[in-house]
């Protein structure tokens, strides 16, 4: 089977060259430091799993950040994009911003350390107070919009415990005595949400079938034949693409069978529709884990994951060529581009399993923060799979041969 | 187990003779070893970006023109057909895992 000529005439690949893709403000107000109950004026900040709403321990007022999609229109205009629109938090990563940063506390002028890579906020040692990250420093912590968890962790703790109790029996053992789905983190991951608006022209040929008969090829053996129609096949297209989502961190995007990110990016979707602007509140008792690619990055993955979902828009109009479509030429030319980082929820159970060859992997069971929706992968006792699985061969050979003899007479 | 039984019907509905039902059974702890695997790591898993992004198409043009007939093929579908595939998977067998694990060793912002 030989691959179409992919061939992309991408509108937006001057994005480095002229350098000036349009910059959507999305920390306007946002300021870093202490952050405060607008009511009571305490730093005792949480999200409210239950109301979806920041609230303070204290004072127990309640209150959100807007809803981004409203802030920020971004559910408007994709059929108008042109270029390349990014969100300010969205910005490229200058190598040399810290990642870890210093503040001065508002209350009491002692230096508080934020290591951003796994969190945007700090308490200060001195006066307990909380100091916030807000602002979009230039190193990929501080996202356009935060999907805030609304799964509370006892929900993630019961799918964990069911998802492995059905995978017990071929588990490794070392596995089956650690699991203990009370360990499950809340943990927002980074992700890219970039609408698009393009054009897709496909050219191909296809085939439809006309007649299915019987031929004998010898005095006992027929074979099936099929009589088709072919055709030249062009589909061309405007389609406007919403919210598709890739995830921003290099360790995370590995999705092959070494890792077992692939489970994580199976528990999607999430209603990117209810993100809130940033407020590193939400954050408060969960980690995070920070952006470290850019748009330039991610754009390979953005437009082959756009040629797919052209491709597979075509399907509807393909009903007639039920033997099939052969694409020689796909393009897909991107006449705009908008891209949002975002910050989504998971829960995440994490089982490091040391292997005899001094390897060692991650196996993840991930939980949807926002649907519940659950995937992982389970270390697997490979001798009593090896065993059992030589066990049903040796029955499937029995059984087959009986078959077969039987077969023979009847 | 259920699902191994089931495997080996639907692919034998195909040809129902006696002797293909019989040699599937031969597969069967290749296939149980398959099955059980994919259930406990679930490598195969990812999201179905292509059909489950939300998508708008318009002013779809189409062109089909009859090139010409076709007699006595013995595939069922047709040779070389990819108006289903997918290239920007990132999952193992993926079209885009290479892409990405060559985004690990040059990206930038290390
Ligand atoms: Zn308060
Ligand atoms: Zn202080």
């Amino acid at each position: 089977m030989t691959e179409p000529a992919a061939e992309r005439r991408d509108e937006s690949d001057d994005r480095q060259a002229d350098g000036t893709p349009q910059v959507l403000r999305t920390d306007a107000d946002a300021a870093s430091g202490l952050s405060k109950c607008p009511r009571c004026g305490a730093t005792q900040i949480a999200l409210n799993i239950g109301s979806g709403m920041l609230r303070c321990s204290f004072c127990r007022d309640e209150w959100s950040t807007p809803n981004a999609n409203e802030a920020f229109a971004l559910d408007q205009g994709v059929d108008q994009l042109t270029g390349v629109t990014m969100g300010s938090g969205s910005a490229d990563i200058v190598p040399s911003a810290e990642v870890v940063l210093t503040f001065k506390c508002g209350a009491c002028g002692a230096e508080i350390v934020i290591d951003t890579a796994s969190s945007t906020q700090a308490r200060c040692h001195w006066c307990r107070n909380k100091l916030s990250m807000n602002e979009q420093v230039p190193n990929g912590a501080v996202p356009d919009m935060v999907l805030p968890f609304s799964l509370p962790k006892e929900r993630a703790v019961e799918q964990i415990a069911q998802f492995v109790r059905k995978r017990r029996f071929f588990a490794h053992p070392r596995f089956r005595e650690e699991f203990n789905p009370e360990n499950v983190l809340g943990a927002y991951l980074p992700y890219m949400v970039v609408d698009v608006n393009a054009h897709a022209s496909f050219t191909g040929q296809g085939e439809h079938q006309t007649r299915r008969y019987s031929v004998k090829v010898s005095d006992d053996r027929s074979e099936t034949r099929y009589d088709a129609d072919l055709y030249d096949v062009g589909r061309d297209f405007d389609v406007e693409i919403h919210d598709l989502a890739v995830v921003s961190s290099r360790e995370r995007l590995d999705q092959r069978s070494s890792t077992s990110n692939n489970v994580i990016n199976a528990i999607r979707p999430f209603d990117l529709e209810n993100a809130v602007t940033y407020d590193s509140n939400y954050l408060a008792g969960f980690t995070s884990e920070r952006r470290d690619t850019n748009v330039a990055d991610l754009a390979p993955i953005v437009d082959a994951q756009s040629t797919d979902v052209a491709r597979h828009a075509a399907h509807s109009t393909l009903g007639f060529y039920d033997r099939g479509v052969r694409w020689d030429h796909e393009q897909l030319t991107v006449k705009g581009q908008r891209w949002v980082s975002a910050y989504l929820p998971v829960w995440l159970y994490s089982y490091h399993q040391e292997k005899k060859d001094g390897r060692s992997m991650v196996h993840y069971v991930a939980v949807n923060g926002r649907t519940g929706s659950v995937m992982g992968s389970v270390p697997i006792n490979y001798p009593r799979l090896l065993l059992t699985s030589a066990a049903v061969e040796v029955a499937g050979i029995v059984v087959g041969t009986i078959i077969l003899a039987l077969g023979a007479i009847l | 187990m259920t699902r191994l039984a089931e495997v080996t019907v639907l692919a034998s509905t195909d040809s129902g003779d006696w002797s293909s039902v019989g040699l599937l059974f031969f597969a069967a702890g290749f296939v149980f070893y398959a099955v059980m695997y994919l259930r406990y790591r679930n490598t195969d898993k990812r999201y179905q970006h292509e059909s489950r992004t939300r998508t708008v198409t318009n002013d779809m043009r189409a062109r089909d023109e009859k090139v010409r007939s076709l007699k006595g093929l013995k595939n069922s579908r047709m040779r070389g057909a990819n108006h289903r595939s997918v290239k920007g998977a990132l999952n193992s067998g993926g079209g885009a895992a290479k892409l990405m694990s060559a985004l690990g060793r040059h990206g930038t912002g290390r």
